[in-house]
This record gives C-alpha cells, structure tokens and sequence, in this order.
C-alpha cells in the first residue's frame, strides 16, 4: 500500500528504483495506487522511452488507478487551495494518501515536507551520476 | 456420455459465480446471446475477464524486459535497486509504527 506520485512514474519508467518496487509488489501482492493526474503528469513530462512503459503500468494486477471522478476533484481541488498547491498531480497524490493513510513513494520527499508535514513519504534513492 | 465437442476441456473445472451487472449492460448482452452473436452472457464474460489477464500479463511482461535491459547496463546498480523495493516492502508489511 504505497501512492507513486508523478517523480516516482518517472522514475520507474526510466527504470529507476521505482520499477523495482513495482516488480516486487505482487509476491505477495501490495497496493500501489497511481493517481489519475499524477499519471497524466507524468505523461506530459514523459519522453518517448518513459511513454512506453507509463502505458503498461495501470494494467498491472496489483496497480489501482485511482479516477478524477467528480468527488475526487472536490477534494483535490479543495486540498490544493488549503495546501496552496498549482500542480494538480501532487493534489492528486496527497488526496489519495491523506484519504488512504498510504505514503507516498517520492524524488522529492523534502518538498512533501514542506507542502503537507501530515504526509508520510518513501524517498526513493538517488542514482550515482545524479549525486553531487 | 461425453461431451462431443473436439475443444472441450476435460482438464478444466468449472465454478458458478453470480456476477452483477447494471441493468442495460444485462439487457444488451442478453439480446447478443439471443440473436447468436455471443455464445452465452458467461462466455462473453469470461472472454472479457481473459482479455484483462492478457493485458496484465502483457504489462508484467514489459516490466520484466525493462528490469532486464537494466541488469544488462549495470549489474551491480540492478542489485542495489532491488536491495532497496525489498526493504521498503518489507517496511510496508509491518503495521504502523506507534
């Protein structure tokens, strides 16, 4: 029971840690739940490599992907006006973490710090060329 | 007697469910079966749920292709990933810290 925000898409589709994660969690099985807008970010920050496996995630037996329906977007919406919040996929993501009690598996675990402190959070390692 | 149908699974035991469908989506396979379009609501039902084990096959299978070109690149960083989705899962199964 994990939440993929978008920088952990990414990454799993550049075949980051994240992707192990996902190979892993169907023995026995762990929910990952992939917010819609989250993985529409991460579409549309995707390259063409990324976009290929992005496809495949949500068929994943042990994935949910978790629908803007209409009492979604209320309460993202309402959550990124308290959060003070623009990106509508990290929204998304702490709607689904807060509702869930899930933690959200992250590149960016300082920034959910910052943004939602009530947020519990996975930072997924760095790669050695990304280390300065 | 025996089933004369050449296709006829011997090996596979079947089970009845109950499965609920919205009112028009009933309706509209109802009629498929009566005008012999679909051989039977099951059978329409069980192909759609096969589809949907393909598809997640299909996917698993491009996760496997994905961790494989990337055991090729950098073995030992491979490692190190795995290492690490272990640990966390293992941390996931425990129930929540007080």
């Amino acid at each position: 029971m994990i939440v993929y925000d978008t920088s952990a898409l990414l990454d799993a589709a550049s075949y980051g840690p994240a992707l192990d994660l996902l190979d892993q969690t169907d023995q026995p099985p762990i929910t990952v739940l992939i917010p819609a807008a989250a993985l529409a970010d991460a579409f549309r920050q995707a390259g063409p490599g990324q976009d290929a496996l992005l496809r495949e995630f949500p068929h994943l037996s042990e994935v949910v992907l978790n629908p803007l329906d209409g009492r979604t977007a209320m309460e993202t919406g309402r959550l990124a006006q308290q959060l003070g919040l623009t990106d509508l996929g990290a929204a998304h993501t702490a709607q689904c973490a807060l509702d869930r009690g899930w933690p959200v598996l992250t590149r960016h675990a300082a920034q959910w710090a910052r943004l939602a402190p009530d947020l519990r959070v996975a930072q997924i390692p760095d790669r050695p060329e990304e280390t300065t | 007697m025996p089933p004369t149908s050449a296709t006829y699974d011997f090996r596979m035991s079947r089970e009845r469910v109950t499965v609920t469908l919205d009112a028009e989506t009933a309706a509209d396979l109802r009629q498929q079966a009566e005008q012999g379009r679909i051989p039977s609501i099951s059978a329409f039902v069980e192909a759609a749920i096969e589809e949907k084990r393909d598809r997640e096959r299909t996917a698993r299978a491009a996760v496997h292709d994905a961790l494989a070109v990337k055991r090729a690149r950098d073995p030992e960083q491979a490692d190190r990933d795995a290492a690490w989705a272990a640990n966390l899962i293992a941390d996931l199964r425990e129930p929540a810290a007080s």
